[in-house]
């Protein structure tokens, strides 16, 4: 009888070992439907990426990065984004690299999930570590700046894009991004655009079953100009503000946005300064309606409440 | 399961198994063996769970296995129920979707006797050589493939406390013994940002010879 038991035991314990494989996503190229991808650039005035169609499984998200070489050889001056995603999209986000060398960079080509398979984030993950050049939350995106005004990529760049899809339904659908960097040449540039962000990710803990509204400040040590700002907040945001701290515009109501789908990009015409010492605050209002609390996180059930700013540089 | 009843656990065995008034009731009924050797299976995992609120899980996992086999010289001290050991751990962890290691180990430890029954308690420490388990795509003839070859490779530092519990099924010459068994491991990756401990839960079989 102990000789069975200890037999069983040591084949179930070989199973569990065996049978501890993972499973990908498998999908037929033949499934994918028609898109009409995005025309890109004529040659000598700009650029491409495109990550081709991938599958998002039903009801099911997936937030890939898949680190590409836009094929500059010399330092480019992009004054036109352009985006175009397959319906579904969340966000799509194109991340520099502070050190193209580091080797905990992930290889280029090389596709990576956010969200495991087992519902867990993923740890190994490495991301862009520069600035966003581009953020974009809709499936038809264009960011045109004003002329003369441009964000630089330098030589020989690459880019994390960073694509996040949900699939609320029982089917499978695909993602499929297309970016377009239509450029000007350097002489033309009369002003240089990088982007930061102010993330009231330290407050940010919404209690289940409440309206919470929660109010970041970042105080600036040093004077900026401001060209631009866009909020990012998840489904239970409801309401982002944005006032000025500090100053003779002390309070003012600079920026809100009521759809978290839809958040308005605003330009300012004339930059919005801040000096050293003055600030930001955001006010973002959240409904959890859930049983459970929420707090920062990267998924669709996760909240967020983010500003990206453009100052110049 | 509340892992707070498990610490408390864990530190009281650890504390009382170093305790010189723990174990008195001798047995003398066998032979101590100088060496044993112990095939053991654990459940492993992350201390914290890292679950985010996704829409879907796609694949449940149940079971995240580390297997060892160990090692063991002990030497023999006053107290005729205590003995220490050194040893050396060999072993493989397939953390699916997170990470696979192969380790080696070399730890020391105590246990006592009490009937037929034994506690020890042991510090390890070693090297793994860890492959990033997430699946990772590459774009090739039209379509996305899973691509083994780009996954991240590195040396890692792990420090594991753990504790034994084992009753004796045969005593002679050769004994045989089973054992269950709680681990802690620290573990310090020269690439993460974030280095969550793991711990784990396990039964083994141990062969005194």
């Amino acid at each position: 009888m102990k000789h069975n038991f200890s037999k069983y035991f040591w084949i179930s314990i070989l199973a569990i070992g065996l049978l501890s494989c993972e499973k990908s996503f498998k999908y037929d190229v033949s499934e994918i439907p028609y898109f009409e991808e995005l025309a890109p650039p004529a040659t000598g005035e700009g650029y491409q990426l495109h990550i081709p169609a991938f599958p998002i499984p039903p009801n099911y998200e997936r937030e890939v990065f898949l680190r590409m070489s836009i094929g500059n050889t010399e330092d480019i001056y992009v004054t036109k984004f352009e985006a175009l995603c397959r319906p579904g999209t969340h966000h799509l986000i194109a991340y520099g690299y502070k050190n193209e060398n580091n080797p905990i960079n992930p290889q280029v080509g090389v596709m990576r999930d956010q969200n495991l398979p087992d519902g867990r984030g993923n740890i190994n993950l490495t991301m862009g570590s520069g600035s966003m050049y581009c953020g974009a939350q809709e499936a038809n995106f264009v960011q045109q700046f004003p002329p003369g005004v441009a964000v630089k990529i330098p030589a020989n760049a690459t880019l994390d894009m960073n694509s996040h899809y949900f699939n609320l339904t029982d089917n499978t659908i695909f993602g499929e991004v297309f970016l377009n960097f239509e450029t000007i040449p350097e002489n033309e540039v009369t002003e240089l655009l990088e982007y930061d962000e102010i993330d009231n990710i330290e407050n940010l803990f919404l209690p289940a079953g409440e309206e919470t509204t929660i109010e970041y400040t970042q105080l600036f040590s040093e004077k900026i100009q401001i060209r631009q700002m866009f909020s990012h907040m998840h489904k239970r945001g409801k309401r982002f503000l944005v006032y000025k701290v500090g100053g003779a515009n002390d309070g003012e109501l600079l920026y809100s946005a009521f759809d978290y789908q839809h958040p308005p990009y605003m330009f300012f015409d004339t930059p919005l300064v801040v000096e050293a010492t003055e600030g930001i605050k955001t006010i973002v209002t959240y409904d959890n309606e859930t049983d459970h609390d929420i707090s920062f996180g990267v998924t669709s059930e996760d909240e967020m409440g983010i500003l990206f700013f453009a100052k110049i540089k | 399961m509340n892992h707070k009843y498990l610490y408390i656990a864990f530190v009281a065995i650890l504390f009382l198994s170093t305790s010189p008034l723990f174990g008195q009731e001798n047995s003398d009924e066998f032979e101590p063996n100088k060496w044993s050797m112990q095939l053991n299976f654990q459940h492993q995992d992350l201390l914290f769970d890292l679950g985010f609120g996704q829409l879907s899980i796609a694949h449940d996992v149940k079971i995240r296995p580390f297997y060892t086999l160990e090692l063991y010289r002990y030497k023999q001290t006053k107290n005729p129920n205590r003995r220490l050991f050194a040893l050396a751990e060999l072993g493989y962890y397939n953390n699916l979707y997170h990470n696979r290691w192969l380790s080696l180990k070399l730890g020391v430890g105590s246990e006592y006797q009490i009937g037929n029954f034994f506690i020890s308690s042991r510090i390890q420490g070693g090297l793994a050589n860890v492959k990033s388990a997430d699946i990772q795509y590459i774009y090739k003839e039209g379509k996305w493939i899973v691509s083994e070859e780009t996954r991240l490779i590195t040396k890692d530092l792990l420090i594991s406390p753990r504790i034994d519990i084992g009753y004796r099924i045969r005593n002679n010459n050769h004994p045989i013994d089973i054992v269950i068994n709680y681990q802690m491991t620290f573990y310090f990756s020269p690439v993460l940002e974030i280095n969550i401990p793991y711990h784990g839960y396990g039964v083994g079989v141990r062969y005194g010879f």
